[in-house]
């Protein structure tokens, strides 16, 4: 078990350039220890922008430090949501698959929810476009805040670290 | 054993219980509920002494335990007669603490670590020691999912064993066997509308003494089943691995000591305790973690059902909330779960629990240390009233795997969400499959016997996209990562029913950069049967599992039959015949069969009769996506047409991919034959052109937030199962109600209108209140909702978008005793 | 690349040795020789593995070993009276997918999905324990042959062997052109339930001929109906392709290494080592049945050895690099598996039983910080042997490392002195990667690991033996392997054998146990004859006792003429019956030797079911008998076998208890128990028949070193076996 992976394996993780056998063995292994801290400055490289990323938020999003005491949900391609405690969700643009005919881009018939029983939201980015988050909700539900992380907790009693702040405002 | 017995005839009459240092059982275990309250530390062991100070004997001592188990099953699933046993690996034992605690468990089905726990702390809190009585070589069953069970098909054996006159330790194991002795044939009979029709239940009842079965139980259980030769074999299994593994507890009790056996069995749980606290602060982040998922179950206009009030629609409401705590633990809840259901799919808290044990295990904590030390590290909230918690001996349960698939969904969906944030991308899965269709039925069979068969086909479904790579297609099911479809051959052995084909399903996985895991499906036909009936059980109108970052959700079931067909004669002309339904939009099933064909996008079907030469569709699910389709690479798209996993002409829908036939030679799969080729320019235009459309087509979530508004408040094109289901909820939950109304804004006194026959739905089993299973318990099973910490709501529901975990409100609980009324009814 | 002379250390080395048995294990790098002359004396040879003509290095390898003896490959040939071969060529193909030959397969129509759907369980086979409960692990192996070259027909026979669909002949037609279009070598034809009813099968291979015929081609036609008719098919399928894909490419190899053979002079009849235990011929229909046959030697020669002494019930335990290889032997006989796994591909023949779990002396420790304690690999350093071989890569510590530690090994005569390993480096990489941790001190933690890994050896050992419903002491532990002998104390320790022997020739045991190998072919068949529980004897053997006499017949047959092919007759070949029988209802059978060769009367049908029923009693227990269901024979089985020429076991002189004082080598400290302990440490090979020793002492081979803890002795008898025992 490596206590830490080389930093170019965690790259090659992030840029997704792990053969099956080299993936097979870190879920086999023990977790390495600094694995946040690796990809998280893997992922601040490839970024465009220079807000420190807090922790990765969901695929494309992130957690960043706008001042030490405002941090907003980002998307990678520059695209500022809300703040990080808020619900992206509200602030994206929506397409809703509620007909048979919608359905049948996706799916075979009778091989998808019945439009008046389930329909499929999908959520994209406003900037890129990018979809973000597709749910299946019964029609009529409520918007779902599908993460709240704890980041005061996880910095300083898990981690032991800092809470990344814009340079010259570290906290 | 008789010497065994003997000293603790000689203790009784001195007063003294079986429990240590001659207490009672009860005494016992509320004293370790007490120290484990006080100390927040299992039986209030702050240290792990033995561990600390003999690390090496601690771990001989646990490895020899969990290989014993494993040995246990290993040689008694030959025994069995049944393919879930002995092909499936549907078995599993576990060594208890003298409270009922597990220490250790073997493989199998993991999901019972916790569920035989509390069957053994139901003994303990009835009295069990004092009628029936506990003494060396007792034998007891159970298959009461009220004590401590998933479904009454998982039958349990639990065997005490002794040392010097004290109870040192439980064995137990437990199978899943081929029919129940429902009123329907097969384990999970699907038509009942309450328990009573559920099948035999045993309530942890005393069967044996001296470790020999009792006369009077010998052909009482097994002859309440269609298959009473299946469930005697079965029963000799349990027993052959629970006296193997009391041999072994004896073995180590003359090796270590029994001071050390003693302090083992309790530091190990405690061991588990912490394992799991440190390992989720390795691997997560602390903080709120929310989902959602549905399921139907549909049974307006379903014929033989028991009663006329069952004849109605019902649909799962899971609302999924998972809070990690700063030291790790869990707190599970699903406040704002519907109420339950007059169908076999409801759940006890033993089966919710016992089911997460078994995911957890394939993420979490995939090792050897698996045992209840985890569960002292998880609190779950179950409503009261709710499908997951009925608290009603009313409810039925055959099936309770229908809604605790489902409803677990989410929280697949909380732990990648965790590992995203963590790094640990190579753990992320978009979720598993619902785990059907179960292909159940029985009657007269191939060798003219009266017999039951239950296909575990659906053991084998498509698993969720991973984070680094395509989900698994065809591999596993949730509550046995070991999955297996078995071979046809097998299957025919104990079925009537030949297979006329058998391939991987096109578009059951969800589509995604990463696709969910193909499911696939069987064509079976009937043959030499008298009276034989067939159902199905799956979801239908709704999906279960949702697609994660993007991903879309795997796609839904459907029934296929034909009836009456003229099959026979075509294989005797040589005519075509269908071998499958890879595109159930095409035309091709009913262009080879005449017959009375049925074909319906619903999931459940009640037992109906079948005849030689008709057919039966069996179609097993795939797993969800996860992230944007059109991050695809489209030669990964070409693949999956190649490989039967994708329509072609879904590649443009889903996908934005261009491809084009090529050649029509290559039969590279069995759904669309043909060379397929990605024009790669085409391709990239219709990606660009697809993002402008998703701009033009999308609208603003604030925009959109009110037109919903509106439709709700208006109740515009909502359907009566719909608003029947949100009522429910409502009803169930006043911090669902209050969410659903901050939410949408909607005015404080707003109500669903609903049919009058929705309206009577509600109002009857609402009244039918709480029929509690446990009567004497102690603080521990007092109730199910106090299970939170004293700085925690007891009801820790926070579904608003303003609120963080940070600011919860204070205590109150959501219902209590105030619902309890008169029951209705009683078949 | 010298062998070493271990079974004769008293005789003259330039004595003429009479070279009779040759035994080569052709492995993926090296090729070894284990050559035994008249006298049972034996040497051992190696050469580089030559994977496009493997007859060069089996010349080369055997050159080797006779060359020890001064001889050449054209003087010791022509007085060899056995050979037997082994390779791994076969099963790599398997293994990497990868043949010279293509392979189209006829598979019953709408089934075609078969190989690359593979059953659940293949995409978790040959995984560690957590890995299997860890769902995101789990993936399908690539199957042996893609998708579009396979074609569906139509047809369908049933369960009890009747035709449902009949053959769709058309289909045939169109499916055999298709492939041949792709040029195949090989069609292979598996329709649902042909071991029951083999008719559709056959009918497809004369349509298939003849368009064979018309176009010209060589391709073959193969049957899973006549090679490994059992019942799976997923399992019969693989195995069916596994003889076309990978073993038939090998038929050639084969050939080749026959004709060098009979070149250099010799006058023998090449045979290999079959997974069922025997050898067989190199013309042999089932030539897969050859895939698996190196780990199996062990058991072979054990039994061989068993017979010889007159020990009836041996307990087989091998330690390599990377695993604990276990096995048991009642009776003289072994039990066979009739679903192995390899290369990741479930496949139907029949195997020596074997348990195999991923521990040996390469095994990887850590320390698992979630629970902070020791674990053990299951992956391993392999040959890399651990950190302390400093010319090696490994980074990890191991289990040798933690024998370094504690002075059990000698670091500076590893492997004959062959591998450099610093005592330092063990030392300081123990206490960074496990003491530290564990906040253990370096020696106590390296005696911990030990204690683990012996004490898990001894509980899985104990559950192989348990599990067939059996104690310990009603066995004799043998131990072998290079890493055997010194785990045999801590292993064995309170299991209670009868005795535990550790042939001073450990290491090279499993080569021994492959010239020991019988010439044996087995067939079986699935069947499903029912003795139903409300018939009278007479009755029952006039039904499903002829059924099943007349079976047997059939497999006989088939053995008699695998022997025609090299002209031996019936009167030279042992036969002996065995069927897999159950409780009717029950999926798994057990396999039971019949006392008797036909059960058309009464009285043979009543002995096999007595034995029947022993055997499940002491297997499962008396609680788990159920003869009230009836019976169900659901497989038979003949095996037919004929003399060879067998090694000796080396039988000498006893001397006195002391040791001669050559064998005395030195002392030094080694750490016991917790104590440091002054050891005596000897050559191993220098002791006498005779020689008794008490611990603490080391013995040091050529290969191997065995540990003799303060609490043990052990004394050498007239075969150069040592039996090791407590003293307390």
């Amino acid at each position: 078990m490596p206590e830490s992976y080389p930093r170019e394996h965690i790259e090659d993780l992030v840029d997704d350039n792990l053969e099956w056998n080299q993936l097979h063995n870190m879920m086999s292994d023990f977790k390495d220890a600094d694995r946040f801290q690796k990809v998280r400055d893997v992922l601040q490289d490839r970024v465009d922008w220079d807000d420190p990323i807090i922790i990765p938020y969901a695929d494309h999003l992130y957690v960043v430090a706008k001042s030490d005491t405002r941090w907003v949900i980002k998307c990678d391609c520059g695209h500022e949501f809300c703040e990080h405690d808020e619900n992206w969700k509200t602030d994206a643009l929506i397409n809703v698959r509620d007909s048979e005919e919608e359905y049948l881009e996706i799916y075979p018939e009778d091989m998808h929810p019945h439009p008046e029983y389930m329909e499929l939201r999908e959520f994209f980015c406003p900037g890129c476009k990018t979809l973000l988050e597709v749910t299946n909700v019964m029609p009529g539900y409520p918007l779902v805040h599908e993460f709240e992380p704890d980041i005061e907790t996880f910095y300083e009693e898990w981690i032991d670290e800092p809470i990344p702040a814009p340079e010259g405002q570290s906290a | 054993m008789r010497r065994e017995k003997q000293r603790v005839h000689e203790r009784q009459k001195e007063g003294k219980g079986v429990g240590w240092g001659g207490t009672t059982l009860r005494e016992q275990f509320e004293e370790l509920e007490e120290n484990t309250e006080e100390t927040d530390h299992y039986a209030g062991l702050e240290k792990l002494e033995l561990k600390n100070e003999e690390p090496i004997t601690y771990e001989q001592m646990f490895a020899q335990l969990r290989g014993d188990l494993v040995t246990a099953r290993e040689v008694s699933k030959e025994v069995a007669a049944t393919p879930i046993v002995e092909q499936e690996g549907e078995l599993c034992y576990g060594l208890f603490t003298p409270e009922g605690d597990s220490i250790a468990v073997s493989t199998g089905i993991i999901v019972h670590v916790h569920t035989m726990s509390e069957a053994i702390k139901y003994m303990i809190n009835h009295d069990y020691e004092e009628s029936p009585g506990i003494e060396p070589g007792d034998i007891f069953v159970n298959n009461d999912t009220h004590v401590g069970d998933v479904h009454p098909c998982d039958i349990m054996t639990l065997i005490p064993i002794f040392h010097e006159g004290e109870l040192v330790a439980w064995a137990g194991g437990v199978n899943h066997v081929i029919d129940a002795g429902a009123i329907g044939p097969g384990s999970m009979n699907v038509s009942q509308a309450s328990r009573f029709g559920d099948g035999a239940y045993y309530t942890a009842r005393k069967i044996g003494e001296d470790l020999e079965i009792y006369n009077s139980w010998k052909n009482d259980f097994p002859d309440k089943t269609r298959t009473p030769d299946f469930l005697k074999l079965d029963e000799k299994t349990r027993m052959t691995g629970c006296l193997m593994i009391r041999s072994a507890v004896n073995d180590i009790i003359d090796e270590y000591g029994i001071d050390r056996f003693k302090q083992l069995s309790r530091e190990a749980v405690e061991d588990g305790r912490r394992g799991f606290r440190s390992r989720i602060q390795k691997t997560m982040l602390p903080g709120t973690y929310r989902g959602v998922s549905f399921v139907d179950a549909l049974y307006e206009g379903q014929s033989n059902l028991t009663r006329e009030y069952a004849d109605e629609n019902h649909i799962m409401h899971a609302p999924s909330e998972l809070h990690v705590r700063e030291d790790g633990s869990f707190q599970v809840s699903f406040e704002g779960a519907n109420k339950w259901g007059w169908h076999p799919y409801n759940c006890t808290p033993a089966a919710i629990q016992g089911g997460i044990w078994v995911m957890l295990t394939q993420t979490v904590i995939p090792n050897s240390n698996v045992n209840d030390g985890a569960y002292y590290s998880c609190d779950f909230h179950l409503p009261v009233g709710s499908w997951a918690n009925t608290q009603n001996t009313e409810t039925a349960h055959a099936y309770a795997w229908h809604f605790l698939v489902s409803a677990w969904a989410p929280l697949w969906q909380h732990l990648s969400r965790g590992y995203f944030a963590r790094g640990f991308w190579e753990e992320i899965n978009a979720g598993n499959a619902n785990t059907s269709n179960w292909l159940q039925g029985g009657g007269i069979d191939q060798f003219d016997k009266l017999h039951a068969v239950n296909s575990f086909e659906s053991a084998c479904e498509g698993v969720g996209a991973r984070y680094v790579e395509d989900g698994e297609p065809h591999a596993a099911a949730i509550w046995n990562p070991e999955g297996d479809m078995g071979d046809a051959e097998v299957w025919e052995m104990t079925e009537p029913l030949p297979f006329l084909g058998r391939a991987v399903k096109p578009n059951t996985g969800g589509a995604g950069r990463r696709s969910g895991g193909a499911g696939f499906e069987s064509m079976r036909t009937v043959k030499d049967v008298s009276r034989w009936l067939l159902y199905e059980m799956g979801n239908g109108y709704m999906t279960s599992d949702g697609g994660l970052f993007g991903g879309y959700p795997a796609a839904s079931g459907y029934i296929l039959n034909a009836q009456d067909t003229d099959l026979k004669e075509r294989f005797e002309n040589g005519d075509e015949y269908p071998q499958h339904d890879l595109d159930p939009e095409s035309g091709t099933f009913e262009s080879k069969i005449d017959g009375e064909i049925t074909r319906r996008p619903e999931g459940i079907s009640t037992p109906k009769q079948f005849d030689d030469y008709d057919m039966y569709l069996n179609y097993l699910r795939g797993g969800s996506g996860l992230g944007d389709p059109l991050e695809r690479d489209p030669e990964d798209v070409l693949s999956d047409i190649h490989d039967g996993y994708v329509l072609p002409r879904h590649a443009k829908d889903a996908y934005a991919v261009v491809v084009d036939k090529v050649s029509e030679e290559a039969e590279h799969n069995s759904a669309s034959h043909g060379e397929w080729e990605v024009d790669e320019a085409a391709t990239e235009r219709l990606r660009e052109e697809r993002m402008e459309e998703r701009a033009e087509k999308a609208q603003p979530v604030s925009e959109w937030y009110e037109e919903q508004r509106d439709r709700i408040r208006n109740e515009e094109n909502l359907i009566d199962d719909v608003k029947k289901t949100y009522e429910s909820s409502m009803r169930m939950s006043v911090q669902f109600a209050e969410f659903y109304h901050e939410f949408w804004e909607l005015p404080e006194d707003f109500e669903f209108e609903l049919s009058e026959k929705a309206e009577r739905s509600l109002e009857n089993r609402f009244k039918s209140g709480t029929k509690r299973k446990w009567k004497n318990p102690t603080k521990g099973h007092e109730t199910w909702l106090g299970v939170g910490r004293d700085d925690e709501p007891e009801v820790p529901y926070t579904w608003t978008a303003e609120r963080s975990i940070r600011d919860l409100p204070t205590s109150t609980a959501s219902f209590g005793d105030g619902i309890a009324g008169t029951a209705t009814d009683d078949d | 690349m010298s062998g070493y002379v271990m079974a004769s250390s008293e005789n003259n080395p330039s004595e003429h040795h009479n070279a009779e048995i040759l035994s080569i294990d052709a492995g993926g790098t090296m090729t070894d020789t284990f050559l035994m002359d008249s006298n049972g004396e034996f040497t051992v040879g190696k050469a580089k593995t030559t994977p496009n003509d493997e007859s060069r290095g089996f010349i080369r390898s055997s050159q080797d070993a006779l060359e020890d003896w001064d001889l050449s490959v054209e003087e010791g040939f022509p007085n060899l009276v056995s050979t037997v071969y082994s390779g791994t060529a076969m099963l790599n193909r398997l293994v990497e997918r990868e043949s010279e030959v293509d392979v189209g397969i006829l598979i019953t129509g709408g089934m075609e999905d078969t190989p690359r759907m593979g059953r659940g369980r293949q995409s978790y086979t040959g995984y560690s324990y957590s890995d299997r409960l860890h769902v995101n692990t789990h993936k399908h192996p690539d199957p042996l042959i893609p998708r579009n070259q396979i074609r569906g027909v139509r047809e369908r026979i049933d369960v009890k062997g009747n035709a449902l669909v009949p053959l769709y002949e058309a289909d045939v037609r169109d499916g055999v052109h298709d492939l041949l279009d792709q040029d195949v070598d090989h069609i292979v034809v598996m329709y649902l339930h042909s071991y029951k009813n083999g008719e559709h099968e056959q009918r497809t291979q004369e349509i298939a001929r003849e368009i064979i015929d018309e176009r010209g081609t060589d391709t073959s036609v193969m049957l899973s109906s006549e090679y490994y008719p059992t019942l799976k098919e997923s399992e019969r399928l693989n195995t069916v392709t596994a003889e076309a894909f990978a073993a038939e490419p090998s038929r050639d190899q084969l050939t080749n290494i026959q004709n060098s053979v009979d070149e250099q002079g010799g006058n023998v009849g090449v045979r290999v080592m079959a997974s069922h235990g025997g050898t067989i011929d190199i013309h042999a229909n089932e030539l897969a049945r050859t895939l698996i046959s190196g780990p199996i030697g062990g058991m072979i020669g054990a039994n061989y050895f068993g017979e010889q002494i007159g020990y009836d019930n041996l307990v087989c335990t091998d330690i390599g690099g990377t695993s604990f290889d276990m096995g048991v032997i009642i009776d003289n006989d072994w039990q066979i598996d009739y679903s192995p796994e390899m290369a990741r591909l479930l496949l139907s023949l029949p195997m020596v039983n074997m348990e195999s779990v991923g521990a040996g002396t390469g095994s990887y420790v850590r320390v698992n910080p979630t629970f902070d304690k020791i674990e053990l690999g299951p992956e391993s350093a392999g040959d890399q042997v651990g950190v302390s071989a400093v010319e090696t890569d490994v980074e990890t510590v191991t289990v040798t490392d933690c024998h370094v530690a504690l002075g059990w090994i000698d670091p500076d005569n590893f492997l004959g002195g062959d591998m450099p390993i610093d005592r330092d480096v063990a030392e300081r990489e123990i206490e960074e990667q496990v003491a530290e941790p564990l906040g253990m001190g370096v020696y106590e933690a390296a005696q911990g690991v030990i204690d683990i890994l012996e004490s898990k050896l001894q509980n899985d050992l104990e559950a192989v033996v348990t599990g067939e419903g059996y104690a310990p002491s009603n066995f004799k532990c043998l131990s072998y392997g290079g890493g055997g002998p010194v785990h045999t104390a801590g292993y064995t320790e309170d299991l209670g054998f009868d005795e535990v022997l550790i042939p001073e020739w450990a290491a090279g045991f499993s080569a021994f146990g492959c010239g020991a190998a019988d010439y044996e072919y087995r067939y079986d068949q699935t069947t499903s004859i029912d003795i139903d529980a409300d018939l009278s004897m007479e009755e029952a053997a006039a039904t499903a006792g002829e059924e099943l006499t007349t079976v047997w017949k059939n497999l006989e047959q088939k053995v008699e003429d695998e022997f025609k092919n090299s002209n031996i007759g019936r009167s030279e070949i042992d036969f002996q019956y065995n069927i897999l029988g159950q409780y009717q209802g029950q999926l798994n059978s057990i396999d039971i030797e019949s006392p008797v060769s036909r059960v058309d009367s009464p009285e043979k049908l009543e002995r096999l079911i007595d034995t029947f029923e022993a055997e499940y009693r002491r297997t499962y227990s008396e609680e788990a008998r159920s003869p009230e269901l009836g019976h169900t024979v659901t497989q038979a089985s003949v095996r037919g076998v004929r003399d060879v020429v067998k090694p000796e076991i080396p039988t000498e002189e006893k001397q006195g208890p002391a040791p001669p004082e050559d064998a005395f080598k030195d002392t030094r400290e080694a750490y016991w128990d917790g104590e440091w302990m002054e050891t005596q440490v000897y050559e191993l090979h220098s002791l006498q028949p005779g020689n008794e020793l008490t611990g603490p002492a080391v013995m040091e081979g050529a290969a191997t070193t065995y540990a003799l803890p303060p609490d043990c002795e052990t004394y050498l008898d007239e075969h150069r076996v040592h039996h090791l025992r407590r003293t307390e």
